[in-house]
């Protein structure tokens, strides 16, 4: 299968100014050089714990947020290097479902207006009746029937409104969606029936989805390729049955062990420690290596490079 | 067949939400009808408002004089008339000041985040600093004792209110989730101002306005009182009232009592309509 998505050694890093009290502005560094491709009609899951930098990864890709540093190709283009005007037809095809539906819908906006608002953006000429039509069929297509479009965001509930917010961003016929958390902000009946509905439009429109969960249990379900992150950087990517059978890194391991909480509240202040922040740790070593119950001397000192442990499974641990 | 179709879909509009607020419509009434006097009185009064009569001086109300005459035998309700048109006149010209200037002020302000920004917001504050009405006198006094530097006087003081409610605004929209995600779909910068972020601005500057309008009429009544904004011989209620205070004991509270009433009627009626305003405007209220 042809790659779709090829990301290259992407980074972003935030400066965040402490001005009141003077002091040195501190650098988050949110993503710091990753690489991934996402190949077309494949689910890549991005896995990792609050904070660990999975939004900006989605953020950067669609560049929401500019990256620092980094290439995203879509089909071979470099999308960085694309001004405003020229990036626009590639938000055409690069859509994002957010974690709130809020964040995608004006509250003051019928659904249908929301709806039209992209699909018009997209396709100047459309005639009024032809984009009735779209409406109707994309309503449908994620569940409703056409006359809810007359409704507002906030006579939703939580999961129709996520459902519109799916149905916002297939409205222009996209190629490849970033999904962020779609289903966190739901109850477990509904996040069921919202990741169903997405594995259905994968199929029905031939997408390809990055798909950001901290949940290894929705990442299972609904992804191809997992990828782990830890501290802004990938630490791990695999196939989802070579990963969920035979996960290789310290961190991949603490995730899914069966209780993985108690873990990880003790060790918060130094995970938090560990994140981002250009510590002597983060800079010269191995960014979980103060958590890591394998940390060697080399682990301290020095970054792993990324090994590939079997075919397609990467990961970057001394340990292999 | 359409009305069928959306059955349970039908949500009252901005004029029904509006007309289900009884003490708003109540409000909204009192001020059309003051803005009905107000126009009529350039076409016809019963009496002249400024001809001085000493003969007819100090009459208590009656059919002759419905309101009763001033100490100077002029007849109150010509000069109610009359005080209504200045009154509105005055507060829309200066809440109008207040609201050209403060509102690009706010709006760019919160926009785009500068040095510039920062420091018109600074001097905004630093004018809200001010009691109200010790910033408007000081203002009217320094531009001359009329009734034009009295408007413009309230004019500017009202300028920090909107500039800061409308940086507010547009801070607090720019930043919520949902522009986001109007990026993410490629609309402009250029539209996603003025199609959402403005839009959604506008709700409290409505209602801000109609709680101003009744601000400044008041103050620009007060000015009129201390005898700083209206010249005399022109009507105007608060000139009204200050004449009024000599004649309370004395008896002749037909004086007084009719140009209060205006004020007190007035300004509440815009306050009421503010508040309803803000209930019919709110698009998550039925
Ligand atoms: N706009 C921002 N400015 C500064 N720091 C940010 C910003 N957004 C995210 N960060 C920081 O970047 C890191 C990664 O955040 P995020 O990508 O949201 O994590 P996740 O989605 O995995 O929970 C966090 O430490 C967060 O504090
Ligand atoms: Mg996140």
């Amino acid at each position: 299968m042809s790659t779709l998505l090829e990301v290259k050694h992407l980074s972003k890093f935030y400066i965040n100014k402490k001005r009141i009290f003077g002091g040195t502005p501190e650098t988050v560094k949110a993503v710091n050089d990753i690489s991934f491709h996402v190949d077309e009609q494949e689910t890549l899951g991005i896995v990792g714990e609050s904070g660990c930098g999975k939004s900006t990864t989605g953020r950067a890709v669609l560049r929401l947020h500019e990256p620092t540093a980094g290439e995203v190709l879509f089909r071979g283009t470099n999308i960085l290097d694309l001004s405003e005007d020229e990036m626009r037809p590639y938000r055409q095809k690069m859509q994002m479902v957010f974690q709130n539906a809020n964040s995608c819908l004006d509250p003051r906006w019928t659904v249908e207006r929301s709806l039209a608002e992209p699909i018009l953006l997209h396709n100047p000429g459309i005639g009024k009746g032809e984009l009735d039509d779209k409406i109707d069929t994309i309503m449908e297509e994620v569940g409703f029937s056409p006359m809810y479009k007359k409704k507002y965001p906030h006579e939703f509930s939580g999961g129709q409104r996520q459902r519109i917010g799916i149905a916002k961003a297939i409205s222009v016929s996209p190629e490849f969606v970033v999904c962020d958390e779609p289903v966190s902000a739901l109850d477990v009946s509904v996040q069921a029936q919202v990741l169903n509905l997405m594995k259905r439009l994968k199929e029905e429109r031939k997408l390809s989805y990055l798909f950001i969960s901290h949940d290894l249990s929705v990442i299972r379900f609904i992804s191809d390729r997992v990828g782990v992150m830890y501290a802004g950087r990938i630490v791990e990517l695999a196939e989802t049955r070579e990963f969920f059978k035979n996960a290789l890194h310290p961190y991949s391991k603490v995730l899914m062990a069966a209780v993985p909480k108690p873990v990880i509240m003790e060790d918060k202040n130094a995970l938090y420690q560990g994140i981002g922040k250009i510590s002597e740790v983060s800079r010269s070593g191995c960014p979980f290596a103060t958590r890591c119950p394998h940390a060697m001397d080399i682990c301290r000192q020095q970054m792993p490079e990324e090994r590939e442990a079997a075919p397609g499974h990467k990961v970057m641990c001394h340990l292999y | 067949m359409k009305k069928q179709n959306n059955a349970g879909f039908d949500r009252p509009s901005f004029f029904q939400k509006l007309l289900r607020q009884k003490m708003a419509l109540a409000g909204g009434v009192c001020i059309l009808a003051w803005l009905v006097i107000g126009v009529v009185s350039f076409f016809y009064t019963p009496y002249s408002p400024t001809e001085v009569a000493m003969g007819d001086k100090l009459l208590a109300p009656s059919m002759a004089h419905l309101m009763g005459t001033d100490n100077f035998g002029r007849d109150i309700l010509s000069r109610m008339m009359c005080g209504a048109r200045i009154s509105l006149l005055l507060g829309f010209v200066a809440v109008s000041i207040s609201l050209c200037i403060g509102i690009p002020l706010g709006a760019f302000s919160g926009y785009y985040q500068g040095k510039l920004s920062g420091l018109i917001m600074r001097v905004m504050d630093s004018l809200q600093a001010f009691p109200m009405l010790i910033l408007v006198m000081s203002i009217s006094v320094a531009l001359g004792r009329n009734s034009f530097s009295a408007m413009l006087a309230v004019g500017i003081a009202g300028i920090p209110n909107f500039a800061r409610l409308m940086y507010a605004q547009t801070l607090s929209v720019k930043q919520s989730a949902f522009i986001e995600g109007e990026h993410a779909i490629g609309l402009p910068r250029r539209q996603i101002l003025f199609r959402h972020i403005l839009p959604n601005c506008i709700t409290p500057i409505l209602v801000r306005l109609s709680l101003s309008l009744g601000s400044a009429i008041l103050t620009i009544s007060s000015l009129s009182f201390l005898g700083i904004g209206v010249q005399p011989p022109t009507p105007e209620w608060g000139y009204m009232i200050s004449e009024a205070r000599g004649y309370i004991l004395t008896g002749e509270w037909w004086m007084i009592f009719f140009p209060g009433l205006a004020i007190a009627s007035l300004v509440l009626s815009f306050n009421l309509f503010g508040d309803g305003l803000r209930d019919a405007l709110d698009y998550r209220i039925q």
